[in-house]
């Protein structure tokens, strides 16, 4: 298949799987349909390539690995799990069926601290491995309360293996440009954001509301869908549907802060895996420069429109869709 | 999809770190097995039409992991995907002869949008100082329309171009 | 402490109150006619129900100010996305009650109260400059509740007759089209005053008109805490007693 029907097939799984959905779901389109990226069989079984980087060696990152897989495996509405193989010679990336975690020395990736790849059967769609490489070209560490100058790698994996589970990213975050070029991170809600907190934070190791309802939706315990409920809508600018447009449901009762976006030509959306009570609903364009972190097929997304706020509470009740919530945002 | 930890650049970054950026039209894509590492990769051939900076050639060739071999697809989501025909600006870093690579993956990455009536080229360009407020917050939402047409993001990067290259020159 | 507020209120109504049935012997005039009272002389057949339906206003009450609040980069405090403010603004309502007359008295009654309050939350100092609003979900409010009133004859103003009421009752809210519903207690107490007349008909023994002012306090509901929250109301009522 070409690049673009790859393309073209990711994106088409995401909005086929959007129906109740806090996120970007990772998919793909095989010859009976579409299909959700996630894995089939539970425990998730992993390696660690036995091999170290400055400032944390093969069994720093072992240990940082375990902690990071079980944030993911103690959120309480999901049932997703993992299981350690030990250590393995094989390198992430490698075609080989294994699911193998390590760090990998990529020069020419000078700005990518970390990535995540899948490889899944194109006949049935099932996932065959998910491998993360961590970029050894950076400094490291391991510190209970982080060190300064070096990348926290526990917060680093979190947010990798939350790739490896399905989830895409978040856009709960906001940024600066820092005087000497480049940009940074101001705040951020959701580790699944993709830009790092700076070196030395130690901020990214709690998963946030946003993380736990993605992860949860993917893989819902019996009691994530009678626990919490739903928002779903349209956004829509002079009568027609948004697409692309990031949303962000705030809990008056808890302060959470679940995102989602507009996932159909005709606006649609649904923020799920929230608690409940009454909400205030946002919504903004991706037009800060990263539209490619989050969609493909970027040139779909709208852009033209000013951030605006839901002229309407929403009390969410659990178990239960508060559907039907209309947003009129304005051309710029 | 994207599925990356980065360190995100601004415009200046990428055209600092790049030693060519060039405007093309992808022409072809190939997936094949990296020689050193045997992940799958595609190879992208992208004819050249410009050079803002440097220069590597009327065609580049770019190495990017992901893609289908067999029965099985391989998504490094971090990668860009790339369609034949599409046309692009590239932030890159290469000698004339082999192949290249993008500053930053999906970041040295600039779609170029075709209007289809009017055949106006824009783009979305990276984050600049004129998409920040004055305490240099990246704002969504905010200010003027920040698509821009090609030919404005192209002045743009040569200017900055100039700048680096003549640093004591007042702007 | 409710046990201690019905305490009291039972108090004040004991050594308020007249003996029975004796002192509701209206005064007469000086024409020697009786006049009109809130307590008639006894009629052949003592009213012992009542009807009694009208509106209401209810006050609003404040339900807090919550920050959408990001956490910062390593140095940074933290990011205020845009700020809230949350109350369950008053509105009117209507009112349906029946009563039993247990003395001349003491009256017990019960009913239902509608009221169409809206949930209010003013959003403003948005980070990105989103224009602030205010976002209003209305919300239908059912209590059915009960209550004692008690008549203070002696205190009589005019053709008024003072009395003391208190009660409490089961609260219903929903909300967002009827996507969220969810439940409480209501408890009030306060005062007001009754005019009755004597009844045309047969079947009427007399009728009036009853306003009164309450405080309201309720528990659960739909909130952004667990909180009790108080508001008044002010209610008048027409009642056919038969």
């Amino acid at each position: 298949m070409s690049a673009r029907g790859l393309a073209a097939a990711l994106v088409v799984a995401v909005t086929a799987s959007a129906g109740v959905s806090a996120y970007l779901k990772f998919g793909a389109e095989v010859a009976s349909g579409t299909v959700p990226l996630k894995w089939a069989q539970l425990p998730v079984r992993y390696f660690v390539t036995d091999r170290g980087a400055p400032g944390a060696g093969a069994t720093d990152l072992d240990a940082a690995l375990t902690r990071a897989f079980r944030s993911w495996q103690d959120v309480d509405r999901a049932t997703i799990t993992f299981e350690r193989g030990g250590f393995t010679g094989s390198l992430p990336f490698e075609p080989d069926g294994v699911t193998v975690i390590g760090f990998l020395s990529r020069p020419d990736l000078e700005r990518t601290l970390g990535a995540t790849a899948y490889t899944y059967d194109t006949r049935s769609g099932a996932l065959v491995e998910a491998d993360i490489f961590l970029n050894s070209e950076f400094p490291w560490s391991v510190a209970t309360g982080g060190e300064a100058g070096r990348f926290d790698l526990e917060s680093v994996a979190l947010h990798e293996i939350g790739h490896l589970t399905g989830l895409g990213h978040s856009a709960l975050g906001e940024t600066e440009l820092r005087p000497g070029g480049g940009r940074r991170v101001i705040a951020a809600e959701a580790v699944l954001f993709p830009i790092a907190f700076s070196p030395g934070s130690i901020a990214g190791r709690i998963l946030r509301p946003d993380d736990i309802a993605g992860v949860s939706d993917i893989y819902p315990e019996s009691r994530f869908r009678s626990e919490t409920g739903s928002i779903s809508g349209r956004v829509l600018k002079s009568g027609r549907g948004v697409f692309g447009a990031h949303l962000v449901a705030f809990n008056l009762r808890t302060g959470d802060l679940v995102g989602g976006y507009t996932l159909s030509e005709d606006g649609g959306f649904t923020l799920a895996g929230l608690e409940p009570g009454p909400h205030v609903v946002r919504v903004e364009p991706l037009d800060d420069g990263d539209v490619e972190s989050f969609f493909d097929e970027a040139e779909r997304v709208d852009l033209d429109f000013a951030a605006t706020f839901a002229d309407r509470t929403v009390v969410v009740q659990a178990g239960r869709n508060a559907g039907d919530l209309t947003i009129r945002v304005d051309p710029r | 999809m994207r599925a990356t930890t980065w360190i995100p650049a601004d415009l200046r970054a990428l055209v600092s770190a790049a030693s060519a950026v060039a405007y093309g039209r992808v022409v072809a894509v190939d997936v094949q097995l990296a020689e050193t590492s045997r992940a799958v990769e595609r190879r992208v051939v992208v004819r050249v039409s410009d050079y803002y900076k440097g220069q590597l050639g009327g065609e580049v060739l770019l190495r990017v992991p992901g893609g289908t071999l067999g029965g099985y697809r391989t998504v490094v989501v971090g990668a860009p995907e790339f369609r034949e025909g599409e046309e692009v600006v590239l932030f890159l870093r290469g000698e004339t002869a082999g192949p290249a690579s993008l500053v930053g993956l999906a970041q040295g990455v600039v779609r170029v949008r075709v209007d289809p009536q009017s055949g106006l080229r824009r783009v979305w360009p990276p984050a600049s100082a004129a998409m920040a407020d004055t305490q240099g917050r990246v704002l969504r939402g905010q200010g003027p329309r920040r698509v821009m047409a090609l030919e404005a993001f192209a002045a743009e990067v040569r200017q900055i171009v100039e700048r680096r290259e003549r640093p004591g020159r007042p702007r | 402490m409710k046990r201690r507020l019905a305490g009291a209120l039972l108090a004040a109504w004991w050594a308020a109150s007249p003996m029975p049935s004796s002192a509701q012997a209206p005064p007469t005039t000086t024409a020697g006619q009786p006049a009109v009272t809130a307590a008639e002389s006894v009629p052949a057949r003592p009213p012992r129900y009542e009807l009694a339906l009208g509106p209401a206003w209810l006050g609003g009450y404040d339900l807090g100010a919550r920050s959408a609040q990001l956490t910062g980069n390593l140095g940074q405090p933290g990011l205020v996305l845009f700020e809230t403010d949350t109350e369950m603004a008053g509105g009117f309502g209507l009112d349906a009650k029946l009563g039993y007359r247990l003395t001349p008295t003491l009256r017990l009654e019960a009913g239902l109260a509608y009221s169409r309050p809206e949930l209010r939350t003013s959003v403003s100092d948005d980070a990105e400059g989103a224009d602030a609003l205010v976002a209003v979900d209305p919300v239908s409010q059912y209590v059915v509740e009960g209550a004692l009133l008690a008549y203070v004859p002696r205190w009589q103003v005019g053709n008024g007759v003072p009395y003391a009421l208190a009660g409490a009752g089961y609260l219903r809210q929903v909300a967002s089209e009827g996507a969220a519903v969810d439940s409480g207690g209501v408890y009030h107490a306060g005062g007001g005053m009754a005019w009755e007349r004597a009844g045309a008909a047969s079947w009427l023994d007399a009728w009036g008109l009853r306003a009164d002012v309450r405080v309201n306090l309720r528990t659960g509901g739909i909130d952004i805490e667990d909180a009790t929250r108080v508001w008044p109301s002010l209610s008048a009522r027409f009642y056919v007693a038969f």
